[in-house]
């Protein structure tokens, strides 16, 4: 991932490789100084440039699809309706001491299975954290957000995240994925 | 000579002005090539506690990123500058060559290569800089690129770089999966001329106080025992007149510098094994002194020395050899990062009045004494104020998240491993390097201390501040630099330039 901006984080670069069943390997480089540098375990519940998002969420997030009963206990609640989207309500209970969560519910769209809402609990009966997705398109046969709204509710601050563009199956390289091509920056 | 001034002057200015407009994406026509802007214009003041003064500051850079094909990428970007340090400045254009520049408004190309990727090999040519090494503050192998040092303590490391001629090729190998071993790489650099550091000027607020002198005072019994057998009528005060001499480098080839390193990835640790043999991008000067005492044919038989001593901190060159390794691994939710620089030839600072104690010695004395007190200019015979030294740099420090706060401590260690003079720095020079960060509201707001204790000097210094980035394009910043410690220690020897910073950047 490339920030072009804003100007204030400009240039900086952010990879993650994830793995199953483990923390994910995350670098990210800072263009003040000039480095490529590891995010450590206790790093990863910063802010994640300043978003409501930390850089755990975007593990969980990105990790959280391939998840099976080892990794987190699951069970369907009631259905709900999410933004007049019929929804299944689906509660995970995180098992691994890396996941720092105590709970996770997804409400997923019954036509398409994307999610429509996601909620994340700490020790509060309020959630941590919520994540919103909209406008939900096609692209291609894949279901995408082109808007997502990351909430904080104890702070009550939010991130609007507005995907411009989405283009899937474009033949990368191995070499975009490494530390290499977080200080070449994007072609 | 005016035309050029003017001209340097006016792009200048163009620069601050164009630097305040927004970033952009330009597509070149006709091809798919497309050039991106982007840069700072940024105001710097200093409210001064003591020490010499420092005007307010205006620095612009302008980046323009080309991206000509898939392949090939050039990178231009001009820096302009107005006012700070710089007393009596000329507008003008910042040279490679030169240590002591006094310049302002200024132009500089920071860098102006071209990188071209061929598959596993890239090339880049051209002005640019290098960022070695893993540890906070100055790495120790971090010695390709040199510095701007005359806002030493305040200006971010990796900004005060000067950008240096070089062709550097890397290739990146392919990973070693019985090894574990991945992101291989290796780069090898050549640099055909010696850029050195910028130092600051005798006038200036950062102009070493170790170094400068503004006269010799003698009691009358002191001056008696470095000229025995002669009454003085009182004490002897010698006026010293100290100026600084650029001198070009050599332009032979083997003036300039290579350089190798090969880095990787194996079990989560991120290191890298380096060597640099080429001209020191330290500070590295030496002092030419010449005393005269016109009238003392007949004022010494009669117990005084009128003398002048005219001084001059004359630019050296140096090549240095540094083999070096660095390391950096999380351990847990702690990044440890260490590193080690073994260096031969590396000039040191020495203390100015060592060497002029060693000058006033009867054996040096008897060398120019005649000259002198006949009525000519005697050129003084003084050591070397950087005498090339072999040592051992090192350094090793973790950094650990808690409650959101990141403290980072950090020792570096400079030994000397050959037999040799006092240096300013003493033996081993043992630093602990310590700093806390803490962000609010968002990121929006960041507090951060950090500081450095020279444990056997007894030097420090502390640098507590606050930074706001309101909106996307604007960060404020209000510090407070305070530094301690002797005259004789390369921190303390600034004791007197504590200061309050105010620093305020548009970016785009």
């Amino acid at each position: 991932m490339f920030f072009g901006s804003p100007p204030e984080v400009k240039g900086t670069a952010f990879l993650a490789i994830t793995h199953k069943g483990k923390p994910a390997d995350q670098w990210l480089y800072l263009p003040e100084l000039q480095r490529v540098r590891q995010i450590t375990s206790t790093a990863r519940t910063q802010s994640f440039v300043g978003t409501d998002l930390t850089y755990h969420d975007l593990d969980i997030l990105t990790e959280m699809t391939s998840w099976t009963e080892d990794d987190a206990a699951s069970s369907l609640r009631a259905d709900e309706t999410v933004d007049e989207v019929a929804c299944h309500v689906v509660e995970l209970a995180p098992k691994r001491d890396d996941i720092t969560y105590k709970k996770i519910v997804l409400w997923l769209g019954k036509s398409d299975l994307v999610p429509r809402r996601l909620e994340f609990f700490g020790d509060e009966a309020e959630p941590t954290k919520r994540i919103t997705q909209r406008d939900i398109r096609k692209v291609g046969p894949i279901p995408v957000a082109y808007q997502t709204k990351v909430e904080t509710p104890a702070s009550g601050s939010s991130t609007d995240v507005v995907v411009v563009e989405t283009q899937f199956n474009q033949k990368l390289d191995d070499d975009a994925f490494t530390q290499r091509a977080l200080e070449q920056g994007p072609q | 000579m005016i035309l050029a001034r003017g001209g340097a002057l006016g792009v200048a200015l163009a620069l601050l002005l164009t630097a305040s407009g927004h970033a952009a994406t330009i597509p070149v026509p006709g091809t798919t090539a497309r050039v991106e802007a982007s840069g700072y214009v940024d105001g710097l003041a200093v409210a001064e506690i003591g020490g010499p003064r420092q005007r307010p500051q205006a620095l612009a850079e302008l980046s323009l990123l080309g991206k000509i094909t898939q392949n090939l990428r050039t990178q231009l970007t001009l820096r302009g500058r107005a006012g700070g340090p710089f007393e009596g400045g000329h507008p003008g254009v910042m040279n490679l060559v030169h240590e002591f520049q006094n310049r302002s408004p200024s132009l500089e190309v920071n860098e102006a290569w071209a990188e071209l990727r061929l598959g596993n090999a890239q090339v880049r040519a051209g002005i640019q800089k290098f960022a070695w090494g893993k540890l906070d503050g100055t790495p120790p192998t971090d010695v390709l690129t040199p510095r701007d040092l005359h806002d030493p303590l305040v200006r971010d490391i990796e900004e005060s770089k000067i950008g240096i001629p070089a062709v550097q090729l890397t290739y990146y190998l392919p990973p070693v999966a019985a090894l574990d071993l991945s992101e291989l790489r290796a780069s090898l650099v050549y640099i055909p001329i010696a850029v050195p550091a910028r130092l600051a000027l005798v006038q200036e607020r950062w102009f070493p106080p170790s170094i400068a002198s503004s006269n010799l005072a003698f009691t009358e019994r002191e001056a008696e025992e470095i000229f025995r057998g002669v009454d003085f009528t009182g004490p002897v005060r010698v006026p010293v007149n100290l100026r600084t001499l650029n001198a070009r480098a050599p332009k032979q080839l083997d003036a300039g510098g290579i350089a190798g390193r090969l880095g990787g990835t194996v079990l989560q640790m991120d290191w890298s094994v380096s060597h640099y043999t080429g001209p020191e991008t330290g500070p590295n000067a030496d002092l030419d002194v010449s005393v005269r005492c016109r009238t003392c044919p007949t004022a010494f038989p009669a117990g005084r020395l009128p003398a002048h001593v005219r001084s001059f901190l004359r630019q050296e060159h140096d090549i240095i050899h540094m083999t070096g390794a660095d390391a950096s691994r999380p351990f847990g939710g702690a990044t440890v990062r260490a590193e080690v620089a073994v260096f031969q030839d590396r000039p040191y600072l020495r203390i100015s009045r060592d060497l002029i104690a060693r000058a006033l010695e009867p054996d040096v004395l008897v060398r120019y004494a005649g000259r002198l007190l006949g009525g000519q200019r005697a050129r003084v015979p003084l050591q070397p104020l950087f005498p090339d030294r072999d040592s051992v740099e090192w350094g090793i420090g973790a950094d650990y998240l808690i409650e959101g706060f990141l403290p980072l401590v950090q020792v570096n260690q400079v030994i000397f491993t050959d037999d040799g003079p006092d240096q300013l720095l003493s033996n081993p020079e043992t630093r602990i390097l310590g700093s806390v960060r803490k962000r609010f509201l968002q990121d929006t707001l960041e507090l951060e201390v950090r500081g450095v204790y020279a444990i056997e000097r007894g030097a420090w210094f502390v640098y507590p501040r606050v930074a706001y980035r309101a909106g996307d394009h604007w960060r404020l910043r209000l510090g407070y630099l305070a530094v301690g410690g002797p005259l004789t220690s390369m921190i303390g020897q600034f004791h007197a330039n504590d200061e309050f910073v105010l620093e305020g950047r548009y970016s785009f």
